[in-house]
């Protein structure tokens, strides 16, 4: 994992009409996405898809309690390697199936 | 397993008192001998708050304090500034102009453009807190002194862009004894040689109060002394 300084957060409420997250990945650079945190804000099962563009990357299964969390990983190491890498030009979103959740990712932008 | 590059220290290339340095300028070759020197640094310089995606600095900083006085010109005849830097932006490129309006480090017949991939020193390269690259060194006489502009090449601003400046102030002498100039030139004494600027298209121009100390015909003999057409 790069240092501090590069890591960059983004923040997004996510509905089931779709919300992008962050800006687009620049020319000639890829996003790596070192941590993911949802957190359930319906009062029920949801589940949020994250994907970049229209590729799905993941699900994630969020409980039937508001404030049920979700986050990968427990612990940001210094080494630690990204869980999700987007493409240039392409621009992460998410989707939920039931309610809202709210979504926190870290990523670096690198070439 | 991450392969690391061991990075020699920029404090290895402080010059000592009684060292040799000779600055290249496009007129000819200055020789000067280090007398002493006195530590000091520039920490954080910030060069923008906030630098858009994209964006660049609204006009070339010269990287001067609050009453313009810049930090890297010596503010007298009687030094010489030596310094390196690092920045705290990884991905934040860093461009160099040597003189004001000089455009450097290009690579093609193209000067290198504002925001391109050519010619930059960035915060991999060179970081904050160090190992300072030697790309970022830079040699400053009294009425010379470099211009910095930024890219960012992220789709996000880059909040408080800052550089760490490590300055080494000297006084010197310079030589005007022929032999040891000649032997300083052509690598009989043990020196260390600087070209002010760049090469492209040439080094930074004398200013005329050393040219007048050194003498313009001394400084058209140094360059013939390094093109061997003197005996």
């Amino acid at each position: 994992m790069p240092s501090r300084e590069e890591l960059t957060p983004a923040t997004a409420t996510i509905t089931i009409a779709g919300v992008n997250i962050g800006s687009p990945v620049p020319a000639n650079h890829r996003r790596y996405i070192y941590y993911i945190q949802a957190e359930n804000q319906f009062a029920g099962a949801n589940v949020l898809q994250f994907l970049r563009t229209l590729v799905v990357m993941d699900h994630i299964g969020l409980g039937v309690a508001i404030g049920d969390m979700f986050a990968n990983p427990d612990e940001l190491k210094e080494d630690s390697l990204p869980l999700y890498i987007a493409e240039a030009a392409e621009q992460l979103n998410a989707i939920t199936d039931a309610g809202d959740a709210f979504l926190r990712i870290l990523y670096v932008d690198a070439p | 397993m991450q392969a690391v590059v061991e990075k020699k220290s920029h404090e290895d290339l402080w010059l000592q008192e009684g060292h040799l340095l000779a600055l290249q300028f496009s007129e000819g070759w200055v020789c000067t001998r280090i007398l002493g020197k006195e530590h000091s640094n520039v920490k954080p310089y910030v060069l923008s708050a906030s630098l858009a995606a994209g964006g660049s600095l609204a006009a070339w900083n010269t990287l001067a304090d609050a009453a313009a006085r810049r930090y890297p010109e010596p503010p007298e005849e009687d030094y010489i500034h030596h310094y390196f830097w690092g920045v705290n932006k990884p991905k934040v490129r860093v461009y160099f102009q040597y003189q004001s309006r000089d455009d450097r480090n290009s690579l093609v017949e193209a000067t290198r453009a504002l925001g391109g991939d050519v010619g930059y020193v960035d915060g991999d390269m060179s970081p904050y807190n160090g190992p300072f690259s030697l790309k970022t060194e830079f040699i400053s006489v009294f009425q010379i002194y470099p211009a910095v502009n930024l890219f960012n090449p992220l789709a996000d601003a880059m909040p408080l862009v800052a550089l760490n400046l490590d300055v080494m102030r000297y006084s010197y002498e310079i030589i005007k004894d022929p032999d040891t100039i000649r032997s300083i030139l052509l690598g009989g004494r043990r020196a260390r040689t600087y070209t002010v600027g760049g090469i492209d298209p040439s080094p930074v121009s004398i200013p005329n109060w050393l040219a007048n100390i050194v003498s313009k015909d001394v400084l058209k003999w140094t360059k013939a002394v390094v093109r061997g057409e003197t005996a």
